[in-house]
């Protein structure tokens, strides 16, 4: 087991080089030059070129990669072009709010999402499947920024109950963690049900029944456990994409978290910004998965046993 | 004598996979929704030129949902009904065209990694792992924010954010079938490896591909509409959803239908195709046939 961690971790190495590389080109193929979005309009020409100048601008592509990447090696993330402040410093405001916010939520949808789809399956084709089924398919296609503007229309706008922006309050968190919840716990509540489907038509599930167990040891001890493990794995996956990928929730309630940062980043073709952005998310995720994986194997004795084998 | 025996044999499968797929009710009431969405985006002309849906008219501004202008008009007095039709050709053009030059990049990877193997299939799969650390939303922000704001280049960027999920897939259908007699006596006969792809690899690795695209669409459209709602889609002042949602948060206060109404749009487009999708997952995958 120790094993196949480090060796995940030494993995992670070359994909985040290759992010870094990807990364770098796509920022430095954005239009314009650092200098004119970081002075703004008033800048004089020579301003500019003492900028660019000051930021390596002018030296070839792969140097400055290179140099970029030396700097990472000893954990230093660079400085930002428009604030002039170090990333490092800003991202140790921002990658908190995200975990937060990334945490939080998926924590909510499981918390909604397993029994509701725990109770869907077992019901199959009541009335009781049919609607939470439904509701959850409906929410699935829904935009996460127009349920977010009806929520904040509903609660902030009509009754003046609950900020629409800023984290100054924890429950100034509660809208967009609404929404959030609203479309990744109706994820979690399609993916419970139909692995719950799965799983109680299994013979184990018929040996455990005929036993003489009742109802409830059977679903939620010996049928749940076993249809658990997609539920993890996509748990998972949906809070690595949550650590940076809700830009939208982020940016419609000015949550000022990783994927707001990163995009205005790109926005102002801001390349330490996007850098250390990309590179701290792209490392948080694979963190994420393999913890997952570590999980799994924890939970699942077949999954510890495939491991064993493989050393 | 056996050509027409293949085809009856083909059309038999077709027929029982569309029989499959209609028993589904859900499945049935997709594609009565996306026949609605198809319709008013085709003939959206008929209603109202696109010129109409983007030209200004003060004097009707604000208006709520009357028989004159079913869906009410915006800030600038264009009929909402008429940019919600028009938004509806963008994003379907929009989401089709990224869901298939990612399906096809994604397929060609995927299946060309398996067919040869070896160092070739560890640099593709590797490079996938690049793509996919990055979360699809921002990656495409990033190829968009590169490119150029543009519809091509934001169907570009969709495409190439969305294709490890493709290339994946593709692979491990492959990979169940790379390894079969009838791929060896192929070669064996001198077959070249792409029409040992093309008509020995590919039919038999095609259904995940169409679930996961038919899946796809549906993502697509929440994307296109978030990226716009965000200001990085289709340029403005075109009527795409997000944009126009985006467009008309100031004023929802006192004019909610501005939100409501493209709102309901995209989720009518994207619930449609899903479940059309889930209806061809359990059409084609012959293991949760009851």
């Amino acid at each position: 087991m120790i094993k196949y961690v480090l060796k995940r971790l030494l993995m992670m190495i070359p994909v985040l080089i290759g992010v870094s590389l990807l990364i770098f080109l796509l920022v430095n193929s954005v239009p314009g030059d650092p200098a004119s979005y970081a002075l703004g309009a008033d800048a004089t020409a020579e301003q500019i070129q003492a900028f660019n100048e000051s930021i390596g601008y002018y030296d070839p592509l792969p140097v400055r990669y290179f140099n970029y990447m030396k700097d990472l090696l000893r954990f230093d993330f660079g400085t930002s072009y428009v604030s002039r402040l170090p990333v490092m410093g800003e991202l140790s405001v921002k990658v908190p709010i995200s975990i937060i916010v990334a945490f939080t939520a998926i924590a909510g949808s499981l918390l909604v999402g397993i029994p509701l789809g725990v109770l869907s399956a077992v019901k199959q084709y009541s009335l009781l499947d049919v609607i939470p089924t439904s509701m959850a398919i409906c929410l699935a296609s829904a935009p996460s920024f127009w349920l977010g503007l009806l929520l904040m229309l509903e609660f902030s706008l009509r009754h003046q109950w609950l900020p629409s922006f800023g984290v100054e309050k924890p429950w100034w968190f509660i809208l967009p963690m609404l929404t959030l919840v609203a479309i990744y716990g109706s994820n979690q509540m399609r993916l419970t049900r139909s692995s719950m489907l799965e799983t109680i038509r299994q013979d184990y599930i018929s040996t455990v029944r005929a036993k003489g167990a009742t109802e409830r040891v059977v679903i939620w001890r010996h049928a749940l456990k076993n249809a658990l493990l997609p539920v993890i794995t996509a748990a998972g996956n949906n809070f690595g994409i949550l650590l940076g990928g809700a830009i939208v929730t982020e940016t419609l309630f000015s949550l000022p978290g990783l994927g707001t940062f990163i995009v205005n980043g790109v926005k102002q073709k801001d390349v330490p910004v996007v850098m250390g952005g990309t590179i701290t998310l792209a490392a948080l995720f694979a963190f994420v998965m393999l913890a997952v994986d570590v999980i799994y194997a924890f939970a699942d004795p077949r999954v510890k046993a495939r491991y064993k084998k493989m050393k | 004598m056996t050509d027409k025996k293949e085809k009856t044999k083909k059309n038999s499968q077709i027929k029982e996979i569309a029989r499959r797929f209609f028993k589904s009710k859900l499945a049935t009431l997709g594609v009565i929704l996306f026949a609605i969405v198809l319709f008013f985006a085709i003939f959206a002309n008929l209603f109202g030129s696109y010129e109409e849906s983007i030209t200004q008219n003060i004097m009707e501004k604000f208006q709520t949902p009357s028989a004159e202008h079913w869906f009410g008009t915006d800030n600038y007095g264009r009929d909402l009904f008429l940019r919600c039709i028009h938004g509806a050709r963008i994003s379907l053009i929009i989401s089709f065209s990224a869901s298939i030059l990612s399906a096809v990049l994604g397929t060609i990877a995927g299946m060309t990694a398996a067919y040869y193997g070896g160092k070739y299939e560890s640099l593709m799969m590797r490079l996938m792992d690049v793509f996919s650390a990055v979360p699809t939303i921002l990656l495409a922000i990033c190829f968009v924010a590169a490119l150029g704001a543009s519809s091509t280049n934001l169907v570009i960027a969709m495409a190439l954010a969305r294709t490890p999920s493709f290339t994946r897939i593709a692979r491990g259908a492959a990979l169940t079938v790379v390894g079969q007699e009838h791929i060896e006596a192929a070669r064996c006969g001198g077959t070249s490896d792409l029409r040992i792809i093309l008509r020995h690899i590919f039919p038999n690795a095609m259904a995940p591909v169409i679930i996961t695209f038919t899946g796809n669409i549906s993502s697509m459209i929440l994307q296109n509409a978030s990226m716009s709602f965000l200001g990085l889609g289709v340029p403005a002042p075109a009527p795409e959803w997000g944009a126009i949602i985006s467009g008309a948060k100031g004023f929802m206060r006192n004019f909610p239908h501005m939100v409501w109404f493209p709102g309901l749009c995209i989720i009518i487009a994207a619930l449609s195709i899903s479940l059309i999708g889930d209806g061809l997952r359990d059409a084609l995958d012959p293991r949760l046939k009851s």
